[in-house]
């Protein structure tokens, strides 16, 4: 059994759906600036765009972070051609570092500054953690397992191999794998004192399935996942959860025809091998952007790709995309095409 | 059709917080007297809110091994970092975990949110460019467990998962999957929350908590009481255990799970997500007799009667129903640490064959036809199913089971 993506939906700073996104990493477009609502340069999501994707009017008082979850899902459908994911063989794992943290905070503001009775019991509603991949279950009928992994680029990637596990151990037919991250002030001035930035927000989902020999058109699968966290040697960390992953899926370094990251310190045994990362253009969106740079990988090997200067067409056919939070945690993911 | 054997997964070491104490014996103890831990808030001032009571780990100061990296970290690291000591403790790992193939599954809802609140009221009070930045070193969610590793000096794979109530219970469902399909050697899973007043403030605006007791399936029921507590289990496969020579304390046997699609905060009145986690867990337990249940039961009104149709849809009739308590009232609603805590004290129940009481239960209400139990009682307890429901429709049960 293979687990492959059958769809995937992008919500960005440079583009939202597959073709806006990969031709803007294409070109080098990069949607930081300033905008009205911040005051440090940033990568927003257009929200005139998302209105006319989300039709369903239940959401429309949202937070961002669900919104944006909602968004990416639905193109992920759209994109795999998928009518309906609704019943109980469907699951939904939802990365995230943030939550719907302007929910959070004028939740908080109210009850401190007004009291018990000024604050909004809506507003407390939709930031609990697990608020956007409630709605997304809500809104598309998942009633399989529905969980919600915490982190940054790194919890997209466990979330990954956490659906790969559900498809294989036969709990779900097929997963929605989403990651959503809102821009909040308090956090863009955070990040910014730190020395971290530019930060975007946003979302990306894939939709996993499973496949048998024989199946279908040639596709983009996932090959294997792992994650690794040791806090005393970061680099240990990337190194063993690079390592497993390309044990689990049986591939070599020399192997790999690419690699997705955003990360500086890679393994040695990575060396040579070209790297790409969509960062300098959407900006940092922690959970999101492990979506981002799964998404921009799977959108490259997909059949027909065109391949750019930026993003010649590899002689091998296995990606692998990687991510390190803060505190010694890396995850990687190697996917690749699958011929008929 | 032909079953594949699957390894047997068994617990070797359990820590326990709450507001009843730090351990397993005081937890047990009181649990099983019916003692309330319930007592009026010190966390922040409650004297504004309608209801101001609550069960909180007021041990847990007592207990802290306090350093200077430990200094900065949230209640909710120490927290789950003294109850992990107690697990390892007792399983007798603290010098293997090296050689070891290590998974750390945990739940939460709101990670540090009590060092988010310190700093946004600074921010408050000073403006934004003053408010202490290390004040958020430890407030997301996956930051305890990061502190986890660094203080206990540990290397493996983590998940938290934050899927409200069922938080806790999910991560020992996908700690034990994972033990089961060989990813791992050794698991430390559980759940944990604190109690801050953004959850109190945000459970109040609900109308959700109660203004006298927590008083689960009773026809007077008015809301839940909320607590603060964590739960960790050791989980390996019984033939690593025994290969070290660990003693068995149980067994996990199954795990189910679902999700409602139905409201954010409210549950589906047909109960059907719930009966699919509660079938799916006793299928994967090979469908055994259940001699107690250890209900989600929070004291709402809807809560219990969803659940209370969950089970009687599951169970059949009244006269089938196996006996049935929530130990909210006595150590209030975990939120992350729920599903967690009442797995241990599912555990309780069965070393001890005793049946802990649902404290307050004085009138029974038709719509919430269980077999309640008003007092502890003996009881031949070999398995038990532990539920959990929350927010966001998410549904979770676990069945534990004595290792035979």
């Amino acid at each position: 059994m293979s687990v492959i993506i059958a769809g995937t939906g992008v919500v960005s700073p440079i583009g939202i759906g597959n073709k806006a996104f990969l031709q803007s990493l294409q070109s080098g477009v990069s949607g930081i600036r300033m905008s009205a609502l911040h005051t440090v340069p940033c990568g927003e999501v257009a929200r005139e765009a998302l209105d006319a994707i989300l039709r369903d009017r239940r959401f429309r008082r949202a937070a961002s972070f669900s919104r944006f979850a909602l968004a990416a899902t639905q193109l992920a459908l759209a994109d795999a051609g998928c009518e309906s994911v609704a019943g109980e063989s469907s699951a939904l794992v939802l990365a995230t570092m943030h939550g719907a943290s302007n929910y959070t905070q004028e939740f908080h503001r109210e009850i401190v500054l007004q009291g018990i009775d000024g604050a909004s019991p809506m507003l407390f509603a939709d930031s609990v953690l697990n608020a956007a991949a409630g709605n997304v279950s809500l809104c598309f009928g998942i009633r399989g397992p529905a969980h919600t992994i915490i982190g940054g680029p790194t919890a997209f990637l466990k979330s990954i191999r956490l659906a790969k596990d559900l498809l294989e151990q036969k709990e779900a037919t097929m997963v929605m794998v989403v990651a959503s991250e809102e821009l909040n002030e308090i956090e863009l001035s955070c990040y910014s004192r730190l020395g971290y930035g530019p930060l975007a927000e946003g979302g990306g989902a894939l939709l996993l399935t499973a496949s048998h020999p024989g199946d279908g058109n040639p596709c983009v699968q996932i090959l294997a996942g792992a994650s690794f966290c040791n806090p005393a040697d970061p680099h240990h960390a990337l190194d063993t959860a690079v390592s497993e992953c390309l044990e689990d899926a049986g591939i070599r370094s020399p192997e790999i025809g690419r690699i997705l990251t955003d990360c500086n310190d890679l393994p040695e045994r990575l060396g040579g091998i070209p790297c790409f990362s969509p960062a300098a253009g959407t900006g940092q969106a922690f959970a999101a952007s492990g979506s981002w740079l799964t998404i921009a990988a799977a959108l490259l090997l997909r059949p027909g790709a065109a391949p750019t200067p930026a993003f010649p067409d590899p002689e091998k056919k296995a990606t692998l995309v990687c991510a390190a939070d803060d505190g010694g945690v890396a995850s990687a993911v190697l996917i690749a095409r699958r011929s008929r | 059709m032909i079953r594949v054997e699957r390894p047997k997964i068994v617990i070797t070491g359990i820590g326990i917080i709450t507001a009843h104490g730090a351990g397993d014996a005081v937890n047990w103890s009181k649990t099983a007297a019916g003692e309330s831990g319930i007592r009026p808030i010190s966390a922040f001032d409650a004297s504004s809110y309608r209801v101001n009571a609550g069960g909180e780990a007021l041990c847990l100061d007592e207990i802290i091994q306090q350093t200077p990296e430990t200094r900065r970290f949230d209640r909710a690291s120490h927290l789950l970092i003294e109850t992990v000591r107690q697990a390892l403790m007792q399983a007798q790992l603290r010098h293997a975990m090296h050689t070891e193939r290590l998974l750390v599954s945990l739940g939460t809802t709101l990670g540090g949110m009590i060092s988010g609140e310190r700093f946004h009221r600074e921010v408050l009070a000073k403006g934004l460019g003053k408010a202490r930045i290390s004040l958020l070193s430890d407030y997301y969610a996956h930051h305890q467990a990061i502190n986890l590793f660094r203080t206990l000096n540990l290397a493996g794979d983590f998940r938290v998962f934050s899927d409200a109530c069922t938080s806790g219970a999910n991560a020992i469902g996908h700690a034990f999957r994972a033990l089961r399909t060989g990813a791992a050697d050794i698991a430390i899973c559980g759940g944990y929350d604190t109690m801050t007043e953004f959850t109190f403030a945000g459970f109040s605006s609900l109308m959700a908590m109660t203004r006298s007791l927590c008083r689960p399936f009773d026809r007077e029921r008015d809301g839940l009481v909320l607590g603060e507590g964590a739960a960790v289990f050791v989980l390996e496969t019984r033939d690593h255990a025994l290969n070290r020579g660990a003693a068995l304390l149980g067994e996990i046997a199954g795990y189910g799970e679902s999700a409602d699609a139905y409201h954010m905060t409210t549950p589906d009145p047909s109960a059907a997500g719930a009966v699919l986690a509660m079938r799916r867990a006793l299928d994967d337990a090979g469908t055994p007799d259940i001699d107690y249940i250890n209900a989600h039961g929070t004291g709402t009104q809807l809560n219990d009667a969803m659940e209370s149709a969950a089970i009687r849809t599951v169970f059949g009739g009244r006269n089938g129903l196996p006996p049935v308590s929530s130990i909210k009232p006595v150590i209030g609603h975990l939120l992350g640490g729920a599903g967690a805590v009442e797995a241990a004290i599912s555990l309780f129940a069965i070393r001890n064959k005793f049946l802990p009481p649902n404290l307050n239960y004085t009138t029974p209400d038709p719509a919430c036809d269980l077999n309640v139990i008003t007092e502890g009682r003996n009881c031949q307890v070999t398995t038990v199913l532990s539920n959990s429901f929350g927010f966001g429709g998410s549904n979770a049960a676990l069945v534990i089971r004595e290792v035979m």
